[in-house]
């Protein structure tokens, strides 16, 4: 039987304290766009569910000295439409554009997409390829946990039950400003990724400086593409770089067959995405 | 039929009359009734593919103050929910509620309660013992000895049937001498093609909601496509005379055939509530309306003889047809798609078929938009493609020399409803489409390069308007119309015909206006229902405007002939020396001296002074069957792109040329083209319904919308690439010359598009849906 209760918080303090009560019967709501599905599919029960949708004190978009920081309660919208991640990292604009359709874009939110950790997260491939920082805060303290230690599997984060993601840290280079975003999916709205790959790129002197590579949806969580950035670093960007540098991506994956495509399918685009994005990225 | 004089609404771009309810939320649909004291049904569904019902224990849920329903309570006869055929073409196998479990969802149980929350805690604590069975989910495995057997017999009219190998029904259809068809042959052509089995996607989830009456009968809201079936199923269960079972009409959202059938939800809904004595309404939700239909899925092969100078001899198509769990009317099913397959083209009337249906364990298929024509047409129009290749001869050339047009016979609802088409729109479609669409530019696929490779395609297809023919055949059709013009000249329509969307009823007041002659703001479509109406089959086969507007118009004459008798008697003139006009600057329609038109008098007053002076009101009602199917025709010219990357596939042009005679609202034609072009891609490129093949037997996307796509507008091409022409023809048997549209407008979609693929990459498919995976295998095998 569906069995929970319902506590709205009004400011953050508020929001550690019930999570600080609750512990493991906590469920944070945000958006609730993948609460609601996960309560009618059955999939959570006996919970208490902690509606932050109104911590507006945790609705921003920042930019600092080194650095933009984006609150958890930002939504899709705000992402698609600011002009801080339009200059400083684009891949997550181009993530928002592509996410859901408008009516899913104005409730979800960044940290409930990456709260949620699906592989096929739209944000948090990007969030990966610019190696945000997750920033998270219980009653006992505030830590930082860099996004390539956030994810641990299927609906897994680092976080713990009592933790509050409060913003996501961004930094400012050159890589993150080049970035870009693509999407396969089984038609061009309202689909969740086959394959979704974000791509940054800094060069100096015609050679790559900086490659960073990350794909969602070929593996329990999204991953960097590392065999690929390492076969790019130092080299020269041309397109027969490119072209060789984008098929090693299959060493970087393990995709599996599901009801949207097969894991053969997978590796097969995956290569002609991150092609195609590395491309873009260094504008070739 | 006829044709009016002066401006005639017909043909004009109208307002629909129901838009401004529909877009404000104001149209109420079965789910919007609410009753005091209604109670909440829920349905509990099988967990299993097959599986014995050993027991029901309900006492728990019953000890929380919920009504259940299980087969113990209700008369356990055997029907069909579907019931447009003659009885004796009708094969029955089925109960309200099963004492064997045949597919996954299927409904074994119902409760009521107080609310919906209640009735969902009460549903889960029936306790149900099965017995689990072993499952068989294709057509093949299915008559393999020693497969499971879904059922040992079943019933064909009052006649049992027994069962083997599962083997639903069988039908052979041969005409003329297909041996020597295929003797004058210079080219044979074998290819077998499979369609899959997609999901009607229509918005509104099936739903009733039942509202027993104190005289022991009861009223009915439901999701359905003909009341009249409704109807008389409900009294059947449930031996209530028909006259105290009310089937009310309410706008429904979205047919496409799932609803030609009585839903299998309505019976338990009527159950429910003829048990609690008290009002029930039960909607299905989104994941229990997949386990409740789809789209009959086939493999075809296919066998076509050509001359060497492009003249089509002989054609034999064999089908096998995987029908699930329940026989939603097969046997008609594989008459029709005999008949959409022999009057594509002439084939020098050397036919055959051969068409088996087979039960597994799969959710019941169903008619789905065309009953098997999309289907068959692309297994046809793909192998004529195939053929105009191999001959070295222009496909549109091809197509012209043997299409079956004027003079020619057309089955419109199998072999036993054919009628001589009499409008035709195939050659101007073919001919000026190639134009429009700069055909000549066409190169082959051997000459195009890069990773995005474009193609062009074409096909031709059609549907019936209707199931009636010169002789009655083992389908049902006519319609009923009771008109009455009121005190001021205004009209009122009551008719049971269902509109599913498609806009059917302001096709019928557009008509009635027109025949009487009055604005189109004074003729409207009063509520109805079974009480109030004369039977009309139902709306499918595309009969809505054909069929539901002829009776209309029928009637509306007779209504006219009244009008002017009773305007005689008041002008002192003879009936036959008047006739009506509308005067759009009076806002009435009025009645005239035909030599002398300045002698008239306005309808309002002719029916002002009927009433005060008791001669009575100026109405009419009888039953009208039309006695032609004339076909609406439809070609597609498609463009696509292939990426040989990825393997997907996009649109930048398509044009569709339709043939509906007279268009009665061209708006809503061109919507309807437009609408079927879409869900002809989803049939073509991204629908299946696939199922977990072991004893649970669900769907794997669990009927969840989110692993089901659908196209949507971005996937269409861009607006100014949707070109969209009618044909300029007159069907003389029609409605001021109209036939219908809805499902032609369906039937060439896939193969067209497939046509298309095959000229941007050289590569034939023959199964859909042409998944990018699926294509980019083939690309790869191909070393694209
Ligand atoms: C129709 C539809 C389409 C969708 N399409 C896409 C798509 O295209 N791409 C995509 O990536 N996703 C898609 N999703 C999934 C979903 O919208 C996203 O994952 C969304 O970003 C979740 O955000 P939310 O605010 O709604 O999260 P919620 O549902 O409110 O929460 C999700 C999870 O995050 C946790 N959480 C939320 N906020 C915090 C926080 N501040 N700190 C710690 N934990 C937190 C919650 O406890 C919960 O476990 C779709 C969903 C729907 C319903």
């Amino acid at each position: 039987m569906k069995n929970f209760s319902f506590v709205n918080v009004e400011n953050k303090a508020d929001a550690l304290e019930v999570l600080h009560r609750e512990k493991e019967k906590s469920c944070l709501v945000a958006g609730a766009t993948n609460v609601m599905p996960f309560i009618r599919y059955e999939k959570i029960n006996d919970k208490t569910l902690i509606n932050i949708r109104n911590l507006q004190e945790l609705r921003f978009i920042r930019e600092e000295e080194d650095k933009i920081e984006i609150g958890p309660l930002t939504t899709i919208y705000d992402l698609e439409n600011s002009e801080i991640i339009e200059k400083y990292a684009p891949a997550l604009r181009e993530a928002a554009q592509d996410f859901a359709d408008p009516t899913t874009r104005n409730s979800a939110t960044i940290g409930g997409n990456i709260a949620n950790a699906s592989p096929a997260a739209d944000t948090a491939t990007p969030l990966l390829a610019l190696n945000a920082v997750v920033v998270a805060e219980s009653k006992s303290g505030v830590r930082k946990i860099p996004i390539q230690e956030f994810f641990l599997g299927v609906n897994k984060t680092a976080l713990q039950c009592d933790e509050l993601i409060t913003v996501i840290e961004v930094p400012k280079n050159a890589a993150n400003s080049n970035s870009c975003f693509i999407k396969l999916g089984l038609r061009n709205a309202m689909a969740i990724s086959v394959v979704s790959v974000a791509a940054g790129v800094e060069l100096a002197e015609g050679k790559v400086a900086h490659a960073n590579v990350a794909l969602g949806s070929v593996a329990p969580t999204p991953v960097r593409a590392k065999t690929v950035e390492a076969a790019l670093v130092g080299k020269e960007f041309t397109p027969g770089l490119v072209e060789e540098t984008a098929k090693l991506v299959t060493e970087d994956i393990s995709p599996i067959d599901d009801v949207r495509a097969s894991g053969e399918y997978r590796k097969t685009v995956a290569a002609v995405l991150v092609k195609r994005a590395l491309k873009k990225s260094g504008k070739i | 039929m006829g044709k009016m004089k002066g401006a005639q609404i017909v043909g004009q771009v109208t307002a629909r009359k129901d838009g401004v309810a529909k877009v404000t939320g104001q149209l109420p649909y079965a789910s919007d009734i609410n009753i005091p004291g209604m109670m909440y049904g829920v349905v509990l569904r099988s967990p299993y593919a097959h599986a014995e019902i050993v027991s029901i224990d309900t006492s728990e849920a019953e000890a929380m103050g919920a009504v259940c329903l299980t087969y113990e309570d209700i008369n356990p006869i055997l029907y069909n929910e579907r019931s447009v055929s003659v009885p004796d073409a009708t094969f029955r196998d089925r109960t309200v509620l099963p004492k064997k479990a045949r597919h996954f969802g299927e409904p074994i149980a119902a409760v009521a309660a107080e609310t919906e929350e209640e009735a969902y805690k009460a549903m889960k604590a029936l306790k149900v013992e099965y017995k689990v069975l072993p499952a068989v989910f294709t057509a093949e495995e299915a008559m393999k000895p020693g497969a499971p057997q879904l059922y040992d017999k079943v019933y064909l009219g009052d006649k049992e049937v027994k069962i083997e190998n599962n083997v639903a029904v069988i039908r052979n259809i041969e005409e003329g001498d297909v041996e020597e068809g295929f003797r004058q042959a210079d080219l044979i052509v074998e290819e077998t093609y499979k369609t899959q089995r997609t999901y009607h996607s229509q918005l509104e989830t099936k739903g009733a909601v039942c509202k027993p009456e104190p005289d022991g009968g009861i009223t009915i809201w439901a999701t359905a496509q003909s009341i009249h079936a409704n109807r008389q199923l409900i009294a059947q269960i449930y031996n209530i005379p028909l006259s105290k079972v009310n089937v009310k009409r309410t706008a429904i959202g979205g047919g496409f055939g799932g609803s030609i059938q009585v839903n299998t939800v309505t019976p338990i809904c009527a159950g429910l509530a003829l048990k609690a004595r008290r009002p029930v309404k039960l909607i299905s939700a989104r994941e229990e309306d997949f386990y409740s239909h789809a789209k009959y899925p086939n493999i075809f092969h296919v066998k076509l003889g050509v001359t060497k100078d492009g003249i089509i001899t002989a054609a034999h198509v064999k089908a096998l047809v995987e029908i699930g769990a329940h026989h939603i009317q097969a046997l008609a099913y594989l008459g029709c798609v005999s008949g959409w397959f022999a009057s594509l083209y002439k084939y020098q009337s050397n036919i055959k078929f051969e068409g088996k249906a087979v039960y597994t364990n799969k959710v019941p298929a169903c008619a789905l938009q065309g009953y098997g024509n999309p289907d068959v047409n692309f297994a046809i129009e793909s192998t004529i493609d195939i053929i105009a290749e191999k001959l070295n001869m222009d496909p549109i050339e091809l197509r012209l020399k043997n299409y079956r047009g004027t003079g020619d016979e057309f089955w419109g609802q199998g072999p036993t409803i054919r009628s001589i088409i009499k409008s035709c729109g195939v050659e101007e479609s073919l001919v000026k489409g190639r134009e429009l669409f700069n055909w000549k530019e066409r190169t082959k696929p051997s000459e195009k390069t890069g990773h995005i490779r474009r193609g062009i395609g074409v096909a031709r297809g059609f549907h019936t308007s209707g199931t009636g023919g010169p002789k009655e055949g083992e389908v049902i059709d006519y319609s009923s119309d009771y008109i009455k013009i009121n005190e001021d000249g205004s009209v009122d329509v009551v008719c049971p015909v269902v509109d599913h969307g498609g806009g059917t009823w302001d096709a019928i007041t557009k008509i009635v206006a027109d025949v009487l002659q009055v604005p189109l703001d004074m003729v409207e479509i009063s509520p109805s229902d079974t009480r109030t109406t004369g039977y009309d089959v139902c709306t499918h086969a595309t009969r809505g405007v054909f069929c539901g507007g002829g009776a209309a118009y029928f009637v509306a004459h007779k209504v006219k002939e009244r009008l002017l008798e009773f305007a005689a008697r008041i002008m002192l003139e003879n009936p036959i020396d008047l006739d009506v006009m509308r005067d759009d600057e009076l806002g009435q329609g009025v009645v005239y001296v035909k030599n002398f038109p300045e002698k008239r008098i306005t309808i309002g007053k002719v029916a002002k002074t009927a009433q005060i002076n008791s001669w009575g009101t100026i109405a009419y009602a009888d039953s009208y069957r039309q006695k032609n199917c004339p076909p609406c025709f439809v070609a597609h010219f498609v463009e696509v792109e292939v990426n040989t990357k990825t393997g997907e596939i996009s649109f930048p042009k398509v044009l569709i040329y339709g043939d509906c005679g007279t268009p009665v609202n061209p708006d809503l034609v061109e919507g309807q083209l437009i609408g079927a072009f879409n869900r002809g891609m989803g049939f073509a490129i991204y629908e299946d319904t696939l199922y977990e093949e072991n004893e649970i037997g669900n769907l794997k996307c669990h009927g969840y919308m989110v692993d089901y796509k659908t196209p949507t507008s971005y996937e269409m091409p861009l607006a100014e690439n949707i070109i969209v022409r009618l044909a300029d023809t007159y069907e003389p048997t029609g409605p001021f010359g109209a036939k219908g549209m809805g499902e032609a407008a369906f039937s060439s979609v896939a193969a067209a598009i497939s046509n298309a693929i095959y000229n941007a990459i050289g590569i034939r498919f023959t199964e859909l849906p042409l998944t990018p995976e699926k294509v980019l295998k083939a690309i790869k095998e191909k070393g694209i």
